[in-house]
């Protein structure tokens, strides 16, 4: 008897002890465990993310229709369409590609749908062959919108030229349907699995580094320093390396649509951290309601309003660019640099500043090898 | 006997369970006393572990740009292999490192990007117009050669910079001091990723002795150290980049700022290996303080420099003075002020390098305001 007494005993105190390692990381910062996290999974699921992939899906359900007409009948004004209509699916993903989480990341969606630049030669050498695995990495770069732009923009010297390749040879419409295809057939599988995810997206709240909460914010951070920072501008523009790199704008054969597509991301950027519904019609609890409800300071000011302004302020810059980034570099370079010194700026404050405040960590280096 | 000793064993089984049970948790207290070696000497298990052959590598690159920007020898395509792509060095051991100068240079995260393409047009305006005039006489608008009666000759732009000065001490704030102050004593940098559970485990880089942490604060350590002969008993003065200029201003502006700097290297070090980031952190402040005063010393002291030499009627010192001072000036931006603020952003940088533009045309009362200014605004 007194045996089973102390095994329970024995028991209860290893349970008191260490039976939820979460919860005590989140109770020794007391105003973390305050703020409520699963409502704000629950804004972001419902209000930001699964909107944003179903209006996503439907643009591409356009796009891909405006690819069966064109290839049909590959006609000027079809071709026309389909430019238009690849451009606002293409927007239309800026607003989902931070979202590398789930079924997303496990597919490496966002590597399949953007890119650049393209890889020419395997690229060309597909559509010659007219046999190629989409799956395969080395594929990544001869798919997605950049080889969508690359196929309506960049295969002929002009419209004509282009036309001319989609009536003469039926290898340029094959390779065409087939990438479109495949990405609406990766953004099913990505949509649809939301259906399942979504449960298990809002009840990881914890203040773990697998957890929805911290996979999420080291998503958008890591979005907003890659894949909008680095891709769109820091990379063309040079930061990396001795002279600018202008094959390496985004929308590189469209050319004058670079800004367009920069600050859609900076727009679902800002929508995200103020916690903007897709819709833009409410909003929720968020990052910077998160860090108001902290009452972080940064100097004199709040953070959770210095992110703000800041990120409005790379906005501003933004806005002063040529529409194509090829001509900004070649006309006046360092307004590009001005403008990344200004995107640069909030890149510190997220991922230092407010990623302290949230006793959250980095989940991912700088591989600046040295 | 039984029944009297059954709370005693469970006394004894909940106490131990309470101090062993949980022991990665914050309350558990840890000995992090930390009590520094006498010189930058760590070592684990009887192995060195300090290592910065990458910063050598460039404080090494970094002279022969400074040879390479004053000989008329030199090549566009030469001078930015060096510069871009870390090769082309007479010091063979230089090439094809993977290391590279342009890459580090105002390269941090609070650095603006649009400063190291002056490094480049520097380049550019080097081989494209001083070369070509290196016998020309210089005048305002024409790059060639200045001589003092009896002194020194320099060959300047068109604009009278003479560029390897340029180059090289913008290099001092934009590499050596912006990688230590900015880059790698941060804690941004220091506990990226999962430095601290690496260190506080012990977990060393895969093939090496250091922990990720420890070498971060080593390759800030190799930026001012680097080329010392041994980092144990530095002597500082070496090469032509932060050490050469922490001596001067040790020997004459701030004695005993070279050992403050160093005695902080050493303790927030040894605060790494007894994990105790609270120090480390106030050290890192030290550093990112005093270097930063380094390069104030230096902005100040050639901008008068300036004046005295144009008024002693010797304007290839003066031209040689201003130089020196306008690559000190802007390597202001990446000073560090202990906050992660630099003392003076980009934009009042910029609004000092536009007055100092034309050396041909500069206003002595200018450049004497602007020494007050950055003697008040950084307390020297």
């Amino acid at each position: 008897m007194y045996k089973k007494i102390f095994l329970l005993l024995f028991a209860s105190f290893v349970l008191v002890q260490c039976s939820s390692s979460d919860d005590d990381a989140n109770l020794l910062d007391e105003k973390t465990v305050a703020y409520d996290r699963a409502k704000m999974l629950v804004h972001w699921a419902d209000m930001i993310i699964i909107p944003a992939h179903s209006a996503f899906q439907a643009s591409l359900s356009i796009l891909d229709n405006s690819t069966k007409s064109f290839v049909a009948a590959p006609n000027q004004s079809n071709l026309d369409d389909l430019r238009s209509k690849w451009l606002v699916s293409y927007k239309s993903w800026q607003h989902i590609e931070m979202f590398d989480i789930g079924k997303a990341e496990e597919i490496y969606f966002k590597s399949k749908m953007n890119i650049y630049p393209i890889d020419k030669t395997w690229l060309d050498k597909n559509i010659d062959n007219g046999s190629y695995d989409l799956e395969n990495a080395n594929n990544y770069s001869s798919q997605g919108f950049p080889a969508v732009d690359y196929m309506l923009n960049g295969i002929g010297a002009d419209d004509t030229a282009i036309l001319n390749r989609f009536t003469n040879d039926v290898k340029y419409s094959n390779y065409l349907t087939s990438i479109v295809n495949k990405m609406v057939s990766n953004t099913e599988t990505v949509v649809n699995d939301w259906n399942n995810y979504r449960t298990t997206f809002i009840g990881s709240t914890k203040n773990t580094a697998s957890s929805s909460v911290n996979k999420l914010i080291n998503d958008f951070i890591y979005y907003y320093e890659k894949g909008l920072r680095a891709n769109k501008v820091g990379i063309p523009a040079g930061v990396f390396s001795g002279a600018p790199l202008m094959g390496n704008v985004e929308a590189f054969y469209k050319k004058d649509v670079s800004k367009d597509l920069l600050l859609e991301a900076m727009n679902a950027s800002i929508k995200f951290y103020s916690g903007t519904s897709f819709d833009g019609l409410s909003s929720g609890p968020s990052l910077k309601s998160y860090l108001a409800h902290l009452n972080t300071q940064k100097g004199a000011e709040s953070l959770s309003i210095s992110i703000l302004s800041k990120l409005e302020s790379a906005k501003t810059s933004i806005n002063s660019l040529s529409n194509s980034f090829i001509d900004q570099i070649e006309s006046e370079n360092n307004k590009m640099l001005v403008t990344y010194d200004a995107i640069q700026a909030v890149v510190v404050l997220l991922k230092v500043d407010m990623l302290q405040a949230f006793n959250i960590n980095v989940d991912y280096t700088d591989a600046d090898g040295d | 006997m039984k029944f009297k000793s059954l709370p005693l064993y469970l006394f004894i089984a909940c106490a131990s369970l309470f101090l062993t049970s949980c022991s990665d948790d914050d309350d558990v207290v840890v000995d992090n006393t930390v009590t520094p070696p006498s010189t930058y000497k760590f070592e684990r298990n009887g192995k060195n572990t300090v290592s910065h052959g990458g910063q050598t590598s460039r404080l090494k690159m970094a002279s022969e740009l400074y040879s390479g920007m004053k000989s008329s020898s030199s090549t566009k395509a030469g001078l930015n292999n060096m510069f871009n792509n870390g090769t082309g060095f007479s010091d063979a051991t230089l090439n094809g490192t993977g290391k590279k100068i342009g890459s580090k240079t105002f390269a941090s995260s609070v650095a603006s990007s649009t400063v190291k393409p002056k490094f480049d047009a520097m380049i550019t305006d080097f081989a494209d117009n001083v070369i070509p005039n290196w016998s020309t006489t210089a005048a305002n608008g024409t790059a060639g050669k200045m001589t003092d009666a009896g002194g020194r000759t320099v060959y300047i732009n068109a604009k009278g910079h003479e560029l390897t000065q340029l180059f090289t001490k913008g290099l001092i704030g934009g590499m050596t001091m912006d990688q230590i102050v900015n880059g790698y004593l941060t804690a941004a940098k220091l506990d990226g990723g999962t430095n601290i559970a690496d260190n506080n485990a012990g977990t060393l880089v895969e093939g090496k002795d250091y922990t990720n942490m420890e070498h971060y604060w080593d390759e800030g350590f190799g930026y001012l150290y680097g080329e010392e002969a041994d980092v144990k008993n530095p002597t500082l003065g070496k090469g032509v980049l932060l050490s050469k200029y922490a001596k001067k201003v040790n020997d004459s502006n701030s004695p005993g700022i070279g050992k403050i700097i160093y005695d902080a290297f050493i303790m927030g070090r040894a605060a790494i290996v007894a994990k105790n980031y609270t120090v480390r952190d106030a050290q890192a402040k030290i550093i990112q303080m005093n270097i930063s005063k380094i390069i104030g010393y230096k902005a100040h002291d050639y901008l008068n420099d300036y004046v005295t030499k144009a008024a002693a009627g010797t304007p290839a010192d003066a031209i040689h003075a201003l130089s020196e001072g306008y690559g000190f000036v802007m390597s202001l931006q990446v000073t560090n002020d202990g906050t992660g603020k630099p003392y003076f952003s980009n934009a009042e940088v910029n609004v000092m390098l536009a007055k100092l533009d034309n050396f041909w045309t500069v206003s002595s009362a200018d450049c004497t305001a602007m020494a007050n200014q950055i003697k008040s605004k950084m307390s020297l």
